[in-house]
């Protein structure tokens, strides 16, 4: 049953490349509306789960829906309410800006030759219209790819790395510019980054992936509970403290890094207790500290554990 | 599909390698002229500065515009995969087959043109600068023309296919060499001693397009009779529908 709030609904989507699992099993519901962050390292599966939903590669096994389309010629029909840059962006190098959005208008069937020239200057490039692709900076050849992913007015923007090589400033207006769209034409967004920070400002969802695997899959909103203040303290004993947390403070929402390092979270108004807890049972207290844990963090623990299991 | 062909007719002709490759082609054929006509006003009695001379030289090198037609393929691909601009095309809903065949089309009229300029220069200096030989050395050079018509978009589509199959220019080329030049040499080599192999390469384009054979006024080429011109035509149009097919294969299951 496909939900018509639903974008994009991924069923045990998987993607293997000889013996390499780039995909495996990926079940993944994009909201209608929402800019969904896809957060991962190199080589998680972010670009390959892009370019199976672009037609560019092909699943090895389960499936996807695009709005309601289930099988290729369907699909084809609705990427064409698509727009998107899929890693560096391509196009002909002996060709001027204006010349590749040209040829694309003209192949996508587009009306309105003004349109290209309202596109560039939407990204901040009409000033370099007609230099040729490839004597572009790579922030310049960015916005290109942004211009083209923008030239068919689309509903779903999948966007891989969009902001790779942008300048401070640069990094700013696009984040402005796709806010705007989606806030303004309720543009859907799949983006992803290695720039985790780009995402928290932006993103009302996430999927978190780790190998190819979908580690989680939550809201901004809880994202942003689950990100909240934590304790990190050091002891001498970190296993006595730990049984001590529970039995005394009837704390168990902890975890201990491998190191011995041990993060409390929940509300943390008071640190006395942690303190005086150690002090009174002579376990020496190395550090105590309360800390912000941020998305890269948040990433940081859930792969690590992804990975232990 | 109209969309496609125009976004590639577009490309074609915003961008320098059409001009250059028909450029050079007319330049080349321009100067074999010259200098014929350079040789016959200083040298006495030179007997090479006619048109039966360079127009029947033309007709026994017809494989030359088919190694050319594999320039022009590789014109038309623009190393696409390279550029990931197929990507873009695949991405925004076009199917594979559609960009294939714009592609093969654009190609075909880009290739006609080259040879309407090149020819049309080539036989009209020729009438300006060389003595007349009279008519029916032109005439045999535009039926050997237009009998290696398909066979030339044969070679061009082959290209455009290996390309595809191969994934990379440099594949392209080298595989193109090998079934276009080299198979059918070998062969043809083969059909001195081997009757099969003899009657097997009097279909090999290549080796069709440079068979000559020593006649009774002149030269006898593949297209000489009715019967040969026939089968120049039926050899191009197999070899046109077998690389389509081999290019279609290949760009549906190309992963991008």
């Amino acid at each position: 049953m496909i939900n018509s709030n639903v974008i994009i609904q991924t069923h045990q989507l998987t993607k293997q490349y000889g013996q390499a699992l780039a995909l495996d099993h990926v079940d993944l519901s994009i909201p209608k509306g929402s800019i969904y962050g896809l957060v991962g390292n190199n080589g998680a599966g972010k670009t390959t789960l892009l370019k199976i939903l672009l037609g560019q590669v092909f699943p090895t096994s389960g499936s996807f829906s695009l709005w309601e389309a289930q099988e290729e010629t369907a699909w084809r029909r609705n990427r064409r309410r698509c727009g998107a840059i899929i890693e560096a962006p391509g196009f002909f190098p002996n060709m001027t800006a204006v010349q590749n959005l040209e040829y694309y208008r003209l192949q996508r069937g587009i009306p309105g030759k003004e349109k290209v020239s309202e596109k560039l200057k939407e990204v901040g490039l009409a000033d370099a219209a007609h230099k040729k692709f490839r004597q572009m900076s790579l922030g310049m050849k960015q916005r290109l790819g942004l211009a083209l992913a923008l030239l068919g007015e689309p509903e779903l923007l999948l966007l891989d790395e969009p902001i790779n090589g942008l300048d401070p400033a640069g990094i700013i207006e696009i984040r402005s510019l796709l806010q705007k769209l989606n806030r303004e034409k309720h543009i859907t967004i799949l983006i992803s980054s290695h720039i985790l920070a780009e995402l928290e400002n932006m993103a009302t969802d996430y999927a978190f992936l780790s190998r190819g695997k979908v580690i989680q899959q939550l809201s901004a909103k809880r994202l942003h509970e689950l990100c909240g203040t934590y304790l990190e303290i050091r002891v001498t004993e970190p296993e006595r403290y730990t049984a001590l947390l529970e039995k005394e403070l009837h704390q168990r929402d902890y975890k201990v890094l491998p190191d011995g390092t041990i993060h409390i979270s929940g509300q943390l108004e008071d640190v006395t207790p942690y303190s005086k807890l150690a002090v009174e049972q002579g376990i020496g207290l190395l550090a105590l500290e309360r800390r912000e844990m941020q998305l890269e963090d948040y990433y940081m623990h859930l792969a690590e554990d992804a990975q232990r299991r | 599909m109209t969309n496609c062909i125009k976004s590639e007719f577009y490309r074609v002709f915003h961008t320098k390698e059409v001009y250059l490759l028909t450029g050079v082609c007319l330049l080349a054929v321009l100067l074999f002229n010259v200098v014929l006509w350079f040789m016959s006003t200083f040298t006495m009695d030179f007997p090479w500065a006619t048109t039966k001379y360079v127009f029947s030289m033309l007709e026994t090198s017809m494989h030359i515009p088919l190694l050319l037609s594999a320039v022009m393929g590789s014109v038309v691909v623009s190393d696409e995969l390279k550029h990931r601009t197929i990507s873009n095309s695949v991405a925004f809903g076009l199917s594979r087959e559609q960009i294939y065949l714009a592609k093969v089309i654009v190609g075909t009229a880009a290739s006609a043109a080259c040879l309407l300029v090149t020819e049309a220069g080539f036989i009209g200096s020729g009438y300006l600068l060389l003595e007349n030989s009279g008519p029916a050395y032109t005439m045999s050079l535009l039926k050997g023309t237009a009998a290696c018509i398909p066979a030339w978009i044969a070679g061009m589509v082959a290209f455009i296919s290996l390309y595809y199959a191969t994934g990379k220019e440099s594949g392209g080329i080298w595989s193109w060499i090998l079934i276009m030049v080299a198979v059918p040499t070998v062969v043809g080599l083969l059909g001195l001693k081997f009757e099969l192999c003899a009657r097997l390469s009097s279909w090999l384009l290549y080796a069709m397009m440079s068979h000559t054979e020593p006649g009774e006024e002149w030269l006898i080429y593949s297209w000489s009779t009715t019967a040969g011109f026939m089968k120049c035509h039926v050899a191009g149009i197999i070899g046109i529908a077998l690389f389509i097919g081999l290019g279609i294969m290949a760009i549906r299951r190309r992963e991008l």
